[in-house]
């Protein structure tokens, strides 16, 4: 209640929630003359903070670099704060796609929509989308896919193990789909947010 | 010397304001007569299903041509967009999510159709525009201006003679924690928005009690979303004809999504305060029930 935005993504057993405060006031040493800087905060149960964390952070702020009209909010600070409530697999697509919908329901101006999907690339050659942590333990390779909505174009992809090539793209060609499938399932979720506004008031 | 030129800004702003005002006006008519009957758009064009009303996501995107085609005639038509949109090319794209809200001033002899359009969203972050009436909390006291917590992205400033008879004499003492009902005068991307307390209608002044602005005493001030605060304003509010059948009460809601409440004891304004909060999150009905059962517990106590 205390967010200017906030979302939860739950997709099996992995559950993110994103919490988002601002735009507002910076402090001097952050804040940027002509856009707004967004800091992501990954939050893991036990209050540690190591090098995965702080490279989800980091993959968290370039997608929402990339989506968020920065110019609107000059001298102002986007605070996303991160939550993996639950993890068993996919937890970075789960993130990412809690912190889009949270920057959404803090109001602030977006380009457009994008999702993102984890992809498995198992040793037999098949691949698995939305693995389990199971399956992306015995994985020969998982990446994490993040395509805009309209178009799908992709805008972030992060790769961990071993992957060929063409494999690469035909992974990114299949997470197309998935990607539709969940921006549709956000796009119902909000609707059904702003139909019970309008009913209450 | 520095009263005298900004005596003068004032007067020149004051004849803006007082045109601004007018035509705000008129507006603020129009948009609650939208508000009441949606128009009709006859005769959208083929493949078109940006209508009022539309639940839209960001990254929608519509071609302009398709949205003015349904009324060029009797001349070029004007696009007026608003809040939430941007024009990319040839497209308008949708920044927030929201209802689409279009109004259309059908073609007159001399000019064409003018289609406003914007995105009605809710929210909890205030963006400060001008002409808002705002409930602001001093936050900071400077030379010869208070610093307002309204918000929004950054502080309001509001100078301390900004009130209506205010001279370097005679002038309020807000303390830091007060509460002042005011009105944005300037708002910049940029920079902190301006504030002032000077009515352009009412002229009381500060020190009798019916200002029109100004600090709000006693009571107690609470913290809503903006699409509600802005459905508290409507003269038709369901709430507020619900509560006003129970109980006598002073309110007064800032387009920033905070209200304030007073009523004859402590006991009423925590029920009107309560009230109005539980039913941002209930139906008509259930709201008036809700009243009602509010009322009778405090009554049998």
């Amino acid at each position: 209640n205390h967010a200017d935005g906030s979302a939860r993504f739950v997709f099996k057993g992995t559950a993110v929630l994103a919490g988002v405060f601002g735009p507002r006031e910076g402090r001097a040493a952050i804040k940027a003359s002509d856009e707004s800087v967004i800091t992501v905060n990954w939050n893991r149960g036990d209050g540690l903070s190591g090098s995965r964390e702080k490279e989800y952070e980091t993959i968290v702020r370039n997608i929402l670099e990339a989506v968020v009209v920065r110019s609107q909010d000059p001298l102002c600070v986007i605070e996303v704060s991160l939550q993996a409530v639950t993890e068993s697999g996919g937890s970075l697509s789960a993130a990412i796609n809690a912190a889009v919908v949270a920057v959404i329901d803090a109001g602030v101006a977006v380009e457009g929509l994008c999702a993102a999907v984890t992809v498995a690339l198992m040793h037999d050659g098949s691949i698995l989308l939305d693995p389990t942590s199971g399956e992306e333990g015995s994985a020969r390779g998982v990446m994490t896919v993040t395509l805009r909505g309209h178009d799908h174009a992709l805008l972030s992809s992060v790769v961990s193990g071993k992957v060929g090539e063409e494999e690469l793209l035909t992974a990114i060609e299949a997470a197309g789909d998935a990607v539709s499938t969940v921006l549709t399932f956000i796009r119902m979720a909000v609707e059904k947010r702003l139909e019970k506004e309008q009913r209450c008031w | 010397n520095c009263h005298g030129m900004a005596g003068d800004r004032e007067e020149v702003d004051e004849v803006d304001e007082m045109c601004v005002e007018g035509e705000v006006a008129s507006e603020r008519q129009d948009a609650v007569m939208a508000f009441e009957k949606p128009p009709a758009l006859s005769g959208k064009a083929a493949g078109s299903d940006w209508e009022e009303g539309k639940t839209v996501l960001p990254g929608d995107r519509e071609l302009i041509s398709k949205l003015t085609a349904p009324f060029a005639e009797g001349g070029t038509p004007v696009l007026q967009v608003g809040v939430g949109l941007s024009q990319q090319d040839s497209h308008l794209v949708v920044h927030r999510a929201g209802t689409l809200r279009i109004i259309v001033k059908s073609a007159t002899s001399k000019a064409g159709s003018n289609i406003r359009i914007w995105i009605e969203a809710s929210g909890r972050r205030y963006y400060p525009c001008m002409q808002d009436i705002v409930i602001g909390v001093v936050t900071g006291k400077g030379g010869d201006d208070f610093r307002l917590n309204i918000r929004g992205p950054s502080v309001g400033i509001l100078p301390a003679l900004s009130f209506e008879g205010a001279t370097k004499r005679s002038r309020p003492k807000l303390e830091i924690g007060s509460l002042v009902f005011c009105r944005v005068l300037h708002a910049y991307r940029d920079a902190e928005p301006e504030l002032t307390c000077i009515s352009l209608t009412h002229k009381k002044g500060w020190m009798t009690g019916s200002a029109m602005f100004g600090e709000l005493q006693g009571g107690f001030m609470f913290e809503i979303s903006i699409g509600y605060a802005h459905s508290l304003l409507h003269p038709d509010s369901h709430i507020i004809s619900c509560l006003g059948r129970q109980m006598a009460f002073e309110i007064a809601v800032g387009t920033n999504g905070r209200v304030w409440v007073k009523a004859e004891n402590v006991e009423k304004t925590v029920l009107a305060v309560n009230a109005i909060r539980n039913a941002e999150h209930l139906e008509r009905g259930q709201a008036e029930a809700m009243v009602e059962a509010l009322t009778k517990f405090s009554r049998n106590k």
